[in-house]
């Protein structure tokens, strides 16, 4: 585990627990500063987490990974704020990448009242059958 | 092959023989009949064909039409540069509605779903278009929220979403499926 993936793992158990101290507050801060997108991030994960999906931080910025019953990777989730601007070239270059590994891919789209919106998304070859 | 005179007037192109226009009608469903947007086949074609400019580059490069405007012949390039003025995104929208054509496919209007088109593999009249397509720049970006609204669009109208990205210099297109989901 980076040392990112693990302060992620501390802040989430702590704010599971309800346990907020300073101390939490002072490492969501810091995260922050390194990373813009770990509250959306945390936002998504305790939503997943809610409906029943094994969940784990990837070590890529706004991507987080669910698992299946055995711990391996079936899908992975883009995050994005809902006025964040999504550069489409990025988005098929992951997409390429899911591809390759066999995995789902999805996006949360996060507003701005914490609401989140799935959607999945693949590339076709688009050929008349 | 006799190529069908297209008469120039504003956004649209205008084919006033009726034997022209069931000709190219019968092609592949280009066009539409004055006053009838959803003819059955080229038997229902009794009035002059309107085509989109879009459809008339596709045709006027496949040698099947002629553009006329105000009298004059127009070179590809003349009418590529009215179409670009006339029409904005109007390489984006061509380089993916000519890939679609390329591909077999029956590329109509996708307005009224919100798209920019509804494709076919029959026909319109044949079967309900089973997807829309959204034409984008693949060197832009857009915001999440207007990828969200793309989804309502598929979402209400049950209807496959594709997002077409282009490279309109290289004509290059990409597809991408996406749609709401429940997690």
């Amino acid at each position: 585990m980076t040392e990112n993936e693990n302060e992620f793992s501390y802040i989430i158990e702590k704010l599971k627990d309800g346990n907020i101290t300073s101390q939490l507050i002072d490492k969501l801060i810091k995260y922050y500063k390194t990373d813009k997108n770990i509250w959306d991030e945390i936002v998504v994960y305790f939503d997943l987490k809610n409906k029943g999906k094994r969940v784990r931080k990837s070590k890529m910025s706004k991507v987080l990974e669910i698992l299946d019953s055995s711990g391996k990777v079936k899908s992975i989730v883009f995050i994005y704020m809902e006025n964040q601007p999504i550069i489409l070239d990025e988005i098929f270059k992951f997409l390429n990448m899911a591809k390759s590994l066999s995995l789902d891919v999805f996006l949360a789209i996060v507003d701005k009242y914490g609401d989140i919106t799935y959607y999945s998304i693949s590339s076709l070859s688009l050929a008349k059958v | 092959m006799t190529k069908s005179p297209a008469y120039l007037f504003g956004d649209r192109l205008v084919i006033f023989s009726i034997d022209d226009a069931k000709r190219i009608y019968s092609k592949s469903f280009f066009g539409k009949p004055l006053g009838n947007p959803k003819p059955k086949g080229a038997e229902d074609i009794n009035r002059a064909l309107e085509l989109s400019l879009i459809e008339g580059l596709y045709l006027l490069r496949k040698g099947e039409i002629e553009v006329i405007h105000e009298e004059k012949l127009l070179s590809e390039e003349e009418f590529m540069k009215y179409a670009k003025l006339a029409i904005p995104r109007f390489d984006i929208l061509f380089t993916v509605y000519n890939d679609l054509r390329e591909k077999g496919f029956v590329v109509r209007s996708g307005i009224k779903f919100g798209a920019d088109f509804a494709i076919y593999t029959l026909g319109p009249g044949m079967e309900h278009a089973p997807y829309v397509v959204i034409c984008l720049d693949a060197n832009s970006s857009i915001t999440a929220n207007q990828l969200m609204s793309f989804g309502r669009v598929s979402h209400s109208t049950r209807k496959k979403l594709i997002l077409a990205m282009t490279n309109a210099k290289i004509g290059s297109v990409k597809y991408i499926m996406f749609k709401w989901v429940k997690l």
